[in-house]
């Protein structure tokens, strides 16, 4: 028993030294990373020559499930995105309250004739409406079949050579569309982009876009706030520099239209439909021999309300984590694989290991740990430098991404809100990341229980508080 | 045991210097906001007086502000032309010669950067050294430099940029043909050339039919009826897209053909073609592409068919069903919106 423990510690050791040197591998590749990519931004201005034809046409593909509060505001947001050539497909997914009502009479729109240009299997469509004053809005009217099939009706319905897949609760600031096209523009290799979500819990939000940056009050929002500091600035920039996207977030992604085509659109059994779709695009890709990009970049920039009560928040991490074991599960085959690259090689092995097993291993890391305790095999005073390391060493994570959030975007001008940032990186460690642990936990074993539900989520909007962020699973 | 505690320390040691460093940066770039502002303020009146024509005498500049004063001045000739821009390019030009070293940095931002202010600031001074830029070994840095030469001022850079466009394959052909068409109609000749001459990489031929789109340049017409025999997809869709801003009916004979071509874009783009400069007779062959399997070709079928004035053809079929009829069902409701 003492031996089979001291094993087990051993290999807990071993487990924490490689996670977390593999953060701090990936903070120090975006410290290196991030400056240089400001530099590349300013160094050649592309805004006239893609506003004199220089773009390419984008769709916005905007799901909407009852969001009869929040739609309209949202669509005269997405309206005012300075982009030359675009339009928005929202497409009303079954709502049993009066979004389809509210969107037709706000924006005077009539039914219209519109061909499907591709045929990915979806729920019947029973209507297109267009904008009598936009031309470029459209709403696609189909009975319920989930988030990915909405997105799949989108795409048949759409036009635009890059699409744009986003929450009708997301807001976008002007640029972000721009933005998130360059990458298309500057390399035609380039098939899916992901941009930066972030929490606009406590900021000022005056129509329909985000004014003051402020940290949100409640603790709740503002761990999210680091939480997702470090999952873009130093895990996602990382991951990219390394050639191995993986994840694009549900709330703000950009796709070329030919390659969603070509894999099919999005997988509607997946409740990580995200995720899944950039891992099947890089097997696509692979599998057939094509030279393509998946990229990551941070500076389009999409703002969403994250949770403020435990219990929605444990609703949302539990689908992220059922969403990744369901993607892992999917593309298993991929793993190890050198054909498949960095990302069977290195980035799918780290998301089994250390995301989807993590919770596992933390938990059982932490009963041997007591028992080991109990026993006599750990002294208290080992114990306690352990448990120091642990907490300084996730800090220290932290730390690093507000350090690269004032290396770069600067978003918290405030100087009491940067001492907040930086005292909640020591603060999460206490009852938080414990907490992310056990729903991550139960995720999983629902996932088990091949659990496919979204579970019921607010929706209130944004002028009111709490929401809640499709999204993927990152590493927190 | 023995190695956990000064890992421990150490750890704990670089958290909070980590922190305190974070806290620095803070009060560094707000310090170098302050500046930037106080610069901003002190050459901002300087600098506008000096495009409205002012006699004014260039004051000492210290060398921590001299790259903010260029930023500050490179801001402002985005926006100029004319005399304007020359009235500040002469005025900063001493200033902006300070930058010629950067084009050797081993960075590839920062000689890009270099590259870019020197061409907004001192082209007329620097040109030789931006051209030299155009083989840079980042084709990056190339590209910035291509586009600090494409200004209607300098037309004789066109030829150096056109022989590197083979450089640039990864960009996008529109992004690229819009930079080109900044140079305006000075660079015509070098284009039509270009686009003529069967020698050339393909994909640059595209970028250059494209540019001379832009330029709505009604001479290269023929010419790009001459590339539609070219293999390159992106090339045909390029010249005939051309032939649909600038040709007439005498490109009409080298149209028809791509009607049936392989690729299904390319037969859309010939049907919009022909809906502008095609014949009574062209209506058959057209409306073949409504029963094709493409419904990007059938859609584009569909509205040329309504160009060429068959209402009552798409009126009949929209009473169907199946993609021809959809088809003509949205061809009919485009005039409506």
């Amino acid at each position: 028993m003492t031996n089979l423990l001291m094993v087990f510690n051993a290999y807990i050791i071993i487990y924490f030294a490689v996670l977390n040197g593999l953060y701090m591998f990936l903070s120090a590749v975006a410290f290196k990373r991030l400056p240089a990519y400001a530099r590349r931004l300013r160094s050649f201005r592309i805004d006239d020559l893609v506003a004199s034809s220089g773009g390419l046409p984008m769709s916005l593909l905007v799901p909407a499930y009852n969001e009869a509060e929040t739609i309209v505001d949202s669509v005269r947001s997405f309206l005012t995105l300075a982009y030359a050539e675009h339009e928005i497909v929202v497409i009303n997914d079954g709502s049993s309250d009066a979004t389809l009502a509210r969107l037709v009479s706000a924006f005077d729109m009539r039914k219209v004739s519109r061909v499907a240009t591709t045929n990915l299997e979806t729920e019947p469509v029973r209507c297109v409406y267009q904008g009598r004053r936009h031309p470029n809005l459209f709403v696609v009217d189909k009975k319920n079949g989930g988030k990915a099939d909405a997105l799949n009706a989108g795409l048949n319905y759409s036009r635009g050579a890059i699409v744009s897949a986003m929450d009708a609760d997301t807001l976008l600031e002007p640029d972000a569309l721009a933005r998130v096209a360059r990458p298309f523009l500057e390399d035609s290799r380039t098939v899916a982009v992901g941009g930066i979500v972030r929490i606009a819990n406590g900021c000022r939000v005056e129509a329909g876009s985000v004014g003051e940056v402020r940290l949100p009050k409640k603790a709740l929002p503002r761990f999210q706030v680091l939480e997702y500091l470090r999952a873009f600035l130093a895990s996602r920039v990382g991951w990219d520099a390394l050639g191995a996207t993986m994840i694009i977030s549900g709330a703000f992604g950009a796709f070329r239209r030919t390659v969603v085509d070509a894999v099919g659109g999005f997988d509607s059994r997946s409740v990580g439909e995200d995720m899944e779709l950039v891992v099947r695009i890089h097997r696509h890709c692979r599998d057939n021999n094509i030279d393509y990009k998946v990229t990551f970049i941070p500076d389009p920039v999409a703002w969403t309300e994250a949770p403020e009560t435990l219990s929605q928040l444990a609703i949302q991490r539990n689908r992220w984590q059922r969403g990744l074991a369901q993607v892992l599960n999917r593309h298993s085959g991929m793993i190890g694989r050198p054909r498949y690259g960095t990302p069977g090689l290195v980035a799918l092995p780290y998301f089994m290991m250390f995301e989807l097993f993590g919770p596992v291993i933390e938990l059982l890391g932490w009963i041997a740990f007591g028992v080991s305790l109990a026993m006599g095999i750990v002294s208290v005073l080992h114990a306690t430098l352990f448990l120091l390391l642990a907490v300084f060493l996730g800090s220290t994570l932290s730390v690093a991404a507000v350090a690269l959030e004032e290396l770069s975007f600067r978003r918290y001008l405030r100087f009491r809100d940067l001492m907040t940032l930086l005292g909640t990186a020591m603060l999460e460690n206490f009852g938080y990341r414990q907490l992310t642990t056990i729903w991550r936990l139960r995720g999983m074993i629902d996932a088990l229980r091949r659990d496919r539900s979204w579970g019921d989520m607010e929706r209130t909007g944004f002028s009111k508080q709490s929401d809640e962020v499709a999204f993927s699973p990152t590493w927190t | 045991m023995i190695g956990l505690f000064p890992t421990v320390v150490a750890v704990i040691v670089f958290n909070v210097v980590l922190a305190m460093l974070v806290v620095a940066l803070r009060l560094r770039s707000d310090r170098r906001e302050r500046s930037f502002r106080q610069v901003e303020a002190r050459w901002d009146p300087l600098l506008v007086r000096v495009i409205g024509g002012e006699d004014v005498s260039a004051p000492t500049i210290r060398p921590d502000e001299a790259r903010h004063v260029l930023v500050v001045a490179g801001a402002y000739a985005r926006c100029l032309r004319g005399s304007d821009l020359d009235r500040l390019q002469a005025f900063v030009e001493p200033y902006a010669r300070t930058l010629l070293p950067e084009l050797r940095s081993r960075s590839a931002e920062k000689r890009a950067t270099a590259a870019e202010l020197l061409g907004v600031l001192a082209l007329h001074k620097c040109s030789r050294y931006i051209v030299e830029t155009l083989d840079d070994p980042s084709p990056r840095v190339s590209l910035v430099a291509a586009r600090a030469l494409s200004r209607p001022e300098y037309p004789e850079h066109t030829a150096a940029v056109l022989d590197r466009v083979h450089r640039y394959s990864h960009w996008s052909p529109s992004l690229i043909s819009s930079m080109l068409a900044l140079v305006g109609s000075g660079a015509m000749e070098d284009l039509r050339s270009y686009l003529a001459d069967p020698d050339r990489p393909s994909r640059g031929r595209a970028v250059v039919a494209g540019t001379l789109r832009l330029l709505r340049d009604a001479r290269s017409a023929p010419i790009a009826a001459a590339a539609l025999d070219s293999d390159n997809p992106d090339l045909v869709v390029s010249s005939l897209r051309l032939i649909s801003a600038v040709g007439s009916s005498q490109q009409a004979e080298s149209v028809r053909p791509m009607l049936e071509h392989d690729v299904f874009f390319v037969r859309a783009e010939a049907a919009s073609v022909l809906s502008k400069i095609g014949d009574p007779w062209d209506v058959d062959a057209v409306a073949n592409l409504l029963h094709g399997d493409s419904p990007w070709a059938a859609l584009r079928s569909a509205k040329a068919l309504m160009a060429l004035g068959e209402r009552q053809m798409l009126e009949d079929l929209s009473r169907g069903h199946g993609l021809a009829s959809e088809s003509a069902r949205e061809a009919l409701q485009v005039e409506l919106v």
